[in-house]
């Protein structure tokens, strides 16, 4: 085994993660080798070194901390769920009103009278036929400013009759 | 007291292969026993904002963090599956959670250095002793700022909370032969940095 080879080997070596031919490998190099040998040395001792960084004890009211987080956490899920109610809420609104509002011009236009029967427009129109001189002196009549002389209207073809030369 | 949970008796749905006292808490906690959440939390407590001190540098927000990554446990409880370990799920949290921190534009992290307990726990020292041991905290704290994430990460995880490579590869997502370039690296800065400190001290 190389030098760099067993150097990297001790990381692994100390934390008890090589296997047996691995760790067989580099304890023979580190009997035949005084740099590495002091090399995993220094290493031991930086990590005596990194292991007396203390914990941090902890403060009485962590515990409390977190129960007072944890609800606070609940509080906020409740409130976005009621704000999404609230936007639920005029949503069905709206959508009621809109339902009402077709059912209102159904019921309206249902209820509307509907247009004058063909049957009945036939009849009006022969009533008219038979009185197609009324037609012809239409145009008088509507430049009268009343119907009130019904003298003349009755014999307004007779006076048109008169003046024609 | 026992060390199993009352909860291994009658769970329902779990797999018989599932050993870990831990993942029987959380399932206990996932059917409804809130205790089984509690006992976690005294357990893992002083390892979670031992975790946050360590990983941002900080004491004086560390048991705040702490308290946040118990919360995200808490809620995302009904994600756990007892497959997984119970530790390196809440690592996992725990890592993502002071990596967001640090990562937050108005993080409330500051990299300075810091007063450790080493301050109140030397009164039975001599005034040099004090001082030394008080030196050797923020040496020990600055260096593990010093180092990039995932080596702090992992060097935290392995030397302070006793996980095997494995646990730590699983914690961080990443291949054993990842953690093991991961430790050989920061090793070798700590040994730069506390080599030849060390070498005068066995003197």
């Amino acid at each position: 085994m190389k030098c760099r080879r067993c150097r990297q080997s001790f990381s692994a070596l100390l934390d008890g993660e090589l296997s047996p031919a691995e760790r067989a490998g580099v304890e023979a190099h580190l009997a035949s080798c005084a740099a590495c040998a002091t090399g995993l040395a220094q290493l031991r001792r930086a990590l005596a070194q990194l292991d007396q960084h203390q914990d941090l004890e902890l403060s009485p009211d962590f515990e409390a901390g977190f129960q007072r987080k944890l609800a606070r956490a609940g509080q906020q899920d409740q409130d976005r769920s009621s704000r999404r109610r609230w936007w639920r809420i005029p949503a069905l609104g709206l959508a009621a009103a809109a339902a009402a509002a077709a059912i209102v011009l159904l019921v309206v236009h249902r209820d509307q009278p509907t247009p004058r029967a063909p049957s009945r427009i036939a009849l009006a129109d022969i009533a008219l036929a038979s009185r197609l001189e009324l037609l012809r002196d239409y145009e008088v009549i509507s430049n009268l400013d009343g119907l009130e002389n019904f003298t003349v209207v009755s014999q307004l073809h007779e006076l048109l009759e008169e003046e024609s030369p | 007291m026992s060390e199993r949970p009352a909860v291994q008796r009658g769970l329902v749905g779990v797999s018989e292969q599932v050993t870990d006292a831990d993942a029987l808490l959380m399932v206990g906690f996932q059917q409804g026993e809130r205790k089984c959440f509690d006992q976690l939390f005294h357990r893992y407590k002083a390892a979670v904002v031992n975790f946050a001190y360590r990983f941002t540098s900080r004491r004086d927000l560390a048991e705040e963090l702490a308290q946040e990554i118990f919360v995200k446990c808490y809620r995302a409880a009904p994600s756990y599956r007892p497959e997984a370990k119970f530790s390196t799920w809440l690592f996992r949290i725990a890592r993502n959670h002071c990596l967001n921190e640090l990562r937050r534009p108005e993080h409330r992290v500051r990299h300075q250095p810091l007063h450790d307990t080493s301050e109140q726990r030397a009164s039975g020292m001599s005034p040099e002793a004090q001082v030394s041991a008080r030196d050797l905290q923020r040496r020990l704290t600055a260096l593990l700022a010093a180092l990039p994430e995932r080596q702090r990460t992992a060097l935290i995880l392995s030397r302070f909370h006793q996980m095997s490579y494995e646990e730590i590869a699983t914690t961080m997502k990443t291949s054993l032969s990842a953690v093991k370039s991961l430790l050989n690296r920061a090793k070798e800065q700590l040994v730069a940095a506390l080599g030849s400190a060390g070498d005068t001290d066995e003197m």
